[in-house]
């Protein structure tokens, strides 16, 4: 694992649930989105409700209806203060249908003519209706390159491993497509525009404060295939807009698979995996907080890192703390710190899983990754990227 | 010109007619005339000639099938229609569809009807057409009375060739059929005769296309006559017969369809 730039020391991050106080940092995040890909209303009004909606799932009784979105923030606890963002939608499309095309090939031959096809298709389909969506996630373009995206994304993984009754079996995460600055979208303009008449960015504003179904449900119900479409439009399928690099690459190493789904407007990637075969997922288990007064290690005996959380569903936190022993400790010794931003005492449980960065995601890797503000297109509470 | 085409007599093929229909034909892919029928057939071919004089060069024919479809599925293109409609958007749009299917087996079919265009002037061809094709009707009439006909068989149909390029390129082959099969077309036509259309169509798309998706050349072909077909296609529609919903998985020519109930063939 590479050294984090700038001095960031990866245990210096906690992951929490957004508060209502966040709405400032929020406000940031939103406006430094890039039009079109924003993953956050530049809104104050609309921020409020999506923390006020936040705060209730957390606080929410036993039984989940499935409408809860859950935002946390990571927060530089060196400088107090959030530095990214990410959340969780229960149940994608919730009472609706959840739309995506999904790839498909069609195997035809004629012995006669010597002739055979396999021919890309795409299908409309409701599959990831009611299926967990990570959505809205956002870091700041400082803190790209440290851990602190990692712990962003990776934690909420914990929290669904930790809470699985109050979400599905399997999850989801949509990613944005390509579209340049001026809003031209290839797939849309060959596919969607042929059913609406209007451009990209018009769409995506008609969108805003409608569910994406009432748009699907105009499109043509009989697959496409893919041939027919204008070549421009066919490399854009699954193509990821640069700004979700980040993201992306986290889902993907995590055992989130690319290819099978991808979104109705932009045709960007839709990933989608089961909960239960997530690295993270996988590997993570329960530790008892042994005591709380380890002294910190040396960075230069740093093994790497492992996440960390509590198991408290309305105060979740989440850090990074140094590896673990090769087979993992039953009870783990806590530098007082740590315990704190954890909350956690001597005795408490802790759910934790193994930090293994893939080839792909590299801290500090070379330059050309992207801002990581993986873009939602805010057509549903909750953020609709990944 | 004309008057000596009314008289001129219409039987059925002989062997030694052969070589001169092969010039007449107005597009390959319409079925490369095969032998005449002969005992083999089983009464569901006919092929009708017409000729200036006994020994002559063959100046038209024509092409009856019975019960098409029924030895070996036929395949066309059912144009439908598709409405996406969002009042609140105030939204709406109507698309045509393309839908392989074999909607029109166990029709009779007229085919191959064509004359001399070299030899003849337009109104030659069509005096000469029309008598083919009120021959053709009138074969139909007499096999049907015979008592053999089938329930369920009571229209008659026409595939007219589509439009195409001076190359010979169809603009619907273009934007469509040649995504599937990338072979020539008008090669495999001719090497399978009208059994290429089965062959191909096992390649093609079997879900509703929308039309949108096609080439603006091609969409504006759709169930358009080729050039050299529109004779053919005013004799036809004389007759009763009128382009139906369906057309060619080739090039998207017309099918001309009629009941035979009602056309009083």
């Amino acid at each position: 694992m590479s050294e984090p730039t700038h001095g960031t020391e990866p245990g210096r991050f906690l992951l929490r649930p957004a508060r209502g106080d966040d709405l400032p940092a929020l406000e940031r995040f939103a406006a430094a989105s890039a039009y079109g890909i924003t993953t956050l209303p530049p809104d104050r009004a609309q921020l409020a409700e999506r923390l006020r909606r936040s705060a209730s799932a957390f606080q929410s009784g036993d039984e989940a209806s499935g409408e809860e979105i859950y935002l946390f923030v990571v927060e530089d606890l060196a400088r107090g203060e959030p530095v990214g963002t990410s959340g969780i939608a229960a149940s994608a499309g919730f009472a609706e249908r959840f739309y995506s095309y999904r790839s498909e090939y069609v195997v035809h031959a004629s012995p006669a003519l010597g002739a055979s096809n396999r021919t890309h298709t795409l299908h409309l389909c409701h599959d990831l209706t009611g299926v967990t969506l990570l959505t809205s996630f956002y870091i700041d373009p400082d803190y790209e390159r440290t851990l602190a995206p990692q712990l962003l994304s990776r934690a909420r993984l914990l929290y669904i491993a930790e809470f699985a009754e109050r979400f599905s079996d399997r999850i989801a995460a949509e990613s944005p497509g390509l579209a340049d600055d001026s809003g031209r979208c290839p797939f849309w303009d060959a596919v969607g525009r042929r059913f609406f008449d209007m451009d990209y960015p018009a769409v995506e504003r008609l969108a805003v404060g409608r569910s994406k179904s009432f748009i699907a449900e105009l499109m043509p119900h009989s697959p496409i295939y893919v041939p027919l479409l204008p070549e421009e439009a066919q490399w854009a399928i699954g193509q990821l807009h640069p700004v979700g690099e980040l993201p992306f690459s986290i889902l993907v190493d995590e055992g989130f698979d690319p290819d099978t789904y991808v979104d109705i407007f932009d045709g960007g990637p839709t990933t989608h995996a089961r909960v239960a075969l997530l690295k993270t997922v996988a590997a993570s288990r329960e530790a008892r907080v042994a005591d709380t007064s380890a002294a910190a290690a040396a960075p230069s005996a740093q093994r790497g890192w492992q996440l960390a959380s509590n198991t408290r569903r309305d105060e979740f936190r989440a850090v990074l703390l140094p590896a673990a022993a090769a087979g993992g400790e039953r009870a783990l010794s806590l530098t007082p710190e740590a315990a704190i931003a954890l909350g956690v005492y001597a005795g408490d449980t802790l759910r934790v899983a193994p930090l293994e960065l893939g080839q792909g995601d590299a801290v500090g890797g070379a330059g050309g990754r992207g801002r990581g503000d993986e873009a939602g297109h805010d057509r549903r509470d909750g953020g609709r990227h990944e | 010109m004309s008057d000596a085409v009314r008289d001129w007599p219409i039987r059925p093929a002989a062997a030694g007619d052969v070589g001169g229909l092969i010039p007449l034909l107005p597009a390959p892919g319409q079925g490369v005339p095969l032998l005449p029928p002969g005992p083999g057939n089983g009464g569901r071919e006919w092929l009708l000639v017409a000729v200036r004089a006994p020994g002559d060069a063959v100046a038209g024919c024509v092409r009856v099938r019975r019960a098409i479809g029924l030895d070996r599925p036929r395949f066309w293109y059912h144009v439908g229609c598709a409405v996406h409609a969002a009042p609140e958007l105030e939204l709406f749009h109507r698309q045509r569809t393309l839908l392989l299917g074999n909607d029109l087996t166990g029709a009779w079919e007229i085919a191959d009807l064509a004359c001399d265009t070299a030899t003849f002037d337009g109104e030659a061809q069509v005096t000469l057409l029309r008598r083919l094709l009120r021959a053709a009707l009138g074969l139909i009439v007499r096999q049907r009375a015979t008592g053999t006909s089938a329930a369920g068989e009571p229209s008659v149909i026409c595939e007219l060739p589509g439009l195409r390029d001076e190359s010979g390129q169809s603009p619907i082959w273009q934007s469509l059929g040649r995504h599937f099969y990338d072979g020539d077309p008008l090669l495999a036509a001719e090497r399978f005769g009208p059994a290429w259309k089965t062959h191909v169509a096992a390649l093609l798309p079997h879900e509703p296309l929308l039309v949108s998706f096609l080439t603006a050349e091609a969409q504006a072909a759709l169930g358009v006559p080729g050039r050299g077909a529109e004779a053919a296609a005013r004799v036809l529609h004389e007759a009763g017969l009128r382009a139906g919903r369906h057309v060619t998985l080739e090039d998207a020519g017309p099918v001309y369809e009629g009941d035979l109930d009602l056309i009083g063939a």
